[in-house]
């Protein structure tokens, strides 16, 4: 689906005349469609996050996002202070990271100390090459450490500047720069052997 | 002379991030640096990758489950009632409960100093209890009661010897009758009827008949485990944990309901046969009347003649008629279950006949805005929208319109 037909469809299911500040304040109320409104005007990007950030892991997206509405629908500990669209950043990129900690203390310590990065290895005979290098970058993304991971899946995925990455991360714009460089570099590294799959390489 | 290179910033150079001035130094300095020019190379190649992510839509049964979990939240905690409301609902709730909780405790110490046994087992008589998928369920001698206690199972308890007075509930039971085999239900072989919390499970030799209290029958396939989740005057409920059956009802809509891993079936008078897999995903094929397939807000509503699946982490599917193409199924399909979007949708259409007005109808109000004029179109040609639906209103999802139309499309479909 392409972004305006998104648009599209989510201007058929939010009315126009109800601001966001309305229907956080009829959730508070826990009125239900205000709740499946906001749920439809910012799923895509919740889910999207996470599931780049786990490698294409589709059922972890899925726990993540119900995790992150759950938390505005019943904590209600979004108070309006800030951009809702930043705290729902910052909260998904919270949860990702929390849940890596949790599946860290479960399956070892390695990685999170000596910060070895999985190896990423894919067969792809039998996939549509365009489809291939997608399910492959997903996943070499899901590979690196979440300082590099994060303003990489900002920046690519939801398309946000270097400023605002800055302010969901908390932190400077120039340390964004750097990951992002950093980032880009180690792309490369693990994606060399896909060179000549993508345009202009 | 020391040159300063800009390795750092060659990726805002690439975003266009940096000032004007800063961009122009970057430019001009690549013009002559070699080595920068190598490592802008590489950094624009990690771009080219980056570039490669997409985003994707959360699955439907993301609010199903949201839904589920909102719909088992007490009101209190949902933060209907403000923190700073003049009398604090939520501490008079919890004063109340506690108050009812000391007089409980009062009222069982007394019965325990002051009557000399059981009012609800004889001496020694032998309670079984059993542990039945984390819930405990206690098989007495008056088929009636139930007691909810002991952490214990397959124990002998002397009540008469214990201070500890077992909660009372009611509980019914319905006939169940072998058909072939040896049926087994709670632990047991098979018994002459099940009560609420009990499973009854076949192998694949064995299958059975349950009576479902006066309203009806459900047949029990091989190799299924159904579980009785409740029975009264408002309700009558099964779970079907795995395998298949077969409920042929008489009551009215909404008295008998069969939950399974990706949803429930809510009888609208009816027969239907329901299975569910090793994976929990069921399908759903109804011979007389409707069924309602419900999840999390989202409900199909089944005629007979057609089918409708489920998925464990996806919901409730679109109906589709047991005579659609494979080529109208498997598209539909992918539209219900892996966001095949408007290209899912366009095969539809294109293999779309008669007998896939009801999927058409459903269709409506589940594609996109973009889509649903094409969608208007295809079921007008097999069933006219009635007077007063019009195109935009149906694009716009104007509700009374929508049941006109499915009120027609019903009619047309029985006819």
């Amino acid at each position: 689906m392409t972004e305006l037909s998104l648009n599209m469809e989510l201007a058929a299911l939010v009315p126009d005349e109800v601001p966001q500040t309305d229907l956080i304040a009829e959730i508070a109320r826990g009125n239900r469609e205000a709740m499946h409104s906001i749920f439809v005007l910012h799923q895509r990007r919740v889910y999207s996050i996470a599931l780049n950030f786990f490698g294409g892991d589709e059922s972890k997206a899925e726990d993540i996002t119900q995790q992150v509405f759950l938390k505005i629908f019943t904590k209600m500990s979004f108070r309006g202070d800030s951009d809702l669209t930043t705290w729902l950043y910052r909260t998904t990129v919270n949860a990702c990271i929390d849940e890596t900690r949790k599946t860290r203390r479960l399956f070892g310590f390695g990685e999170w100390f000596f910060g070895a990065e999985p190896e990423v290895k894919l067969a792809l005979d039998d996939k549509i090459r365009s489809r291939e290098i997608s399910v492959e970058v997903q996943a070499v993304i899901g590979s690196l450490k979440p300082k590099y991971r994060l303003p990489l899946l900002l920046k690519y995925v939801e398309g946000l500047s270097y400023q605002e990455i800055a302010r969901v991360l908390e932190c400077s714009v120039g340390t964004i720069s750097s990951r992002l460089n950093r980032g880009h570099k180690l792309l490369a590294a693990k994606l060399e052997h896909l060179r000549e799959e993508v345009k202009g390489f | 002379m020391e040159v300063k290179h800009y390795k750092e910033e060659l990726s805002a150079f690439v975003h266009d991030e940096l000032t004007d001035v800063e961009q122009l130094a970057v430019a001009d300095h690549l013009m002559t640096c070699n080595e920068c020019r190598c490592e802008l190379d590489v950094i624009k190649m990690g771009a080219a990758f980056a570039s490669e992510l997409r985003q994707a839509e959360a699955p439907d049964a993301a609010w199903a489950n949201i839904a589920d979990t909102l719909d088992a939240k007490t009101a209190p905690q949902m933060g209907l009632i403000p923190e700073a409301s003049f009398f604090n609902l939520r501490k008079g709730f919890s004063f109340a409960f506690a108050l009812i909780a000391v007089s409980a405790l009062v009222v069982l110490v007394w019965v325990g100093l002051f009557s000399g046994e059981s009012p609800y087992a004889a001496q020694g008589d032998r309670i079984r209890v059993t542990d039945v998928n984390s819930s405990l369920t206690i098989s007495q001698n008056t088929a009636n009661e139930v007691n909810i206690p002991a952490p214990q199972t397959e124990t002998n308890v002397n009540t008469s010897s214990t201070n500890q007075q077992p909660l009372l509930a009611t509980r019914e039971g319905w006939q169940v009758e072998t058909i072939a085999g040896t049926p087994r239900v709670g632990d047991g072989s098979a018994t002459a009827k099940i009560t609420v919390g009990e499973l009854l499970e076949t192998d694949a030799a064995s299958s059975a008949r349950i009576s479902v209290a006066d309203i009806g029958t459900v047949d029990v396939a091989p190799g299924s485990r159904v579980k009785l989740i409740g029975t009264g005057k408002d309700e009558h409920r099964l779970s079907l944990e795995k395998g298949k059956l077969y409920a042929k009802i008489f009551a009215p809509p909404r008295l008998f309901v069969v939950d399974t891993p990706a949803g429930k079936a809510v009888d609208l008078g009816c027969e239907y046969t329901l299975e569910v897999d090793a994976k929990g995903d069921s399908i759903l094929d109804v011979t007389s009347g409707f069924v309602a397939l419900e999840r999390g807000g989202r409900e199909s509503i089944v005629p007979a003649g057609m089918m409708c699946r489920m998925r464990k982490r996806k919901g409730v599917g679109t109906p589709f008629s047991a005579a659609s193409t494979a080529k109208f199924r498997n598209a539909l399909e992918r539209f219900d279950f892996s966001g095949g979007g408007s290209s899912s949708i366009s095969e539809v259409l294109a293999e779309a006949d008669l007998y896939d007005m009801v999927t058409l109808w459903h269709l409506l109000s589940r594609v996109s805005k973009t889509d649903r004029g094409a969608v208007f179109d295809e079921l007008s040609k097999f069933v006219g929208p009635p007077t007063g639906v019009t195109r935009e209103g149906i694009i716009g999802l104007d509700k009374k319109m929508l049941e006109v139309w499915r009120e027609a499309v019903e009619a047309a479909w029985f006819s």
